[in-house]
């Protein structure tokens, strides 16, 4: 299977941060040549929010029992440790 | 849309004095009530969050930010608000909210639109990325300054392409 990946990105209210992560998440992937959908939610409606999902990238807490990997995005915010997130992102998409 | 374009010029501040994250949004919200672009529920509704779901966000650099925000229910023309605090404000922390993160800059949105605001929501990923752009923020000395200084970083930091 190498149709493009779906990752859902959360946060609190699903506008402002989650539109921030997914906007440097999407660049990121471009430049790494990994095309991915990116669907943005609220933390509150995750659950509701899974189907076809791939990857989980999130800006708030999430309950620990999610059955997608989760993989925390603030540093797509900061820029602290960017490079491995992106790694870990990239290994998760291409590994399933 | 640039960031530059939906800052309200009366509602950026610097070296603003205030001990709370109360403090710091109830001052900031304040321009934005009075001149109508925000509701009388935005307030409320952007302390209820911050309690529930906080926005402190350590930075690489000295100094880290709160992005405050509701939802757009209360919104009615988008804009935000700026500050620089006179003294670290203790945020918490957008992930782990038992954690304390010291806050000397902070953004406070008023969004109703995303698709019409993503550039301007990625300039300020791309300020919050640069210790060298933030530390020219905290810098300002006066309000026109600080607005001044998101203009030349909102122009240096756009990535072309979208208009």
């Amino acid at each position: 299977m190498n149709g493009p990946k779906t990752i859902l990105v959360c946060c609190g209210t699903g506008i402002a941060t989650s539109t921030m992560v997914s906007m440097s998440l999407r660049e990121a992937l471009i430049q790494r040549g990994i095309k991915v959908e990116i669907r943005q939610c609220l933390a509150a409606e995750v659950r509701s929010r899974l189907a076809g999902v791939d990857l989980i990238v999130t800006t708030t807490a999430l309950p620990n029992d999610l059955p997608v990997p989760v993989v925390q995005g603030l540093a797509f915010l900061t820029g602290i440790g960017k490079e491995q997130v992106i790694e870990d992102v990239a290994g998760r998409l291409g590994g399933t | 849309m640039l960031l530059t374009d939906l800052v309200v010029p009366e509602a950026v501040f610097v070296g603003l004095e205030a001990e709370t994250p109360e403090d710091v949004i109830r001052r900031l919200a304040e321009p934005l009530l009075t001149s109508g672009r925000v509701d009388d529920g935005f307030v409320g509704a952007v302390l209820e969050r911050e309690g529930k779901m906080p926005t402190g966000l350590p930075l690489a650099g000295a100094f880290n930010v709160a992005l405050p925000h509701a939802d757009p229910v209360h919104v009615i023309h988008p804009c935000m608000a700026v500050a620089t605090l006179a003294k670290a404000v203790p945020f918490h922390h957008m992930v782990e909210p038992d954690e304390v993160v010291p806050v000397r800059l902070v953004f406070l949105l008023a969004l109703n639109a995303p698709d019409d605001q993503i550039e301007a929501l990625g300039q300020i990923a791309a300020v919050l990325e640069s210790i060298e752009q933030v530390e020219d923020l905290m810098a300002a000395d006066r309000a026109d300054r600080l607005l001044e200084a998101l203009g030349r970083i909102f122009v240096t930091t756009r990535n072309g392409g979208r208009q």
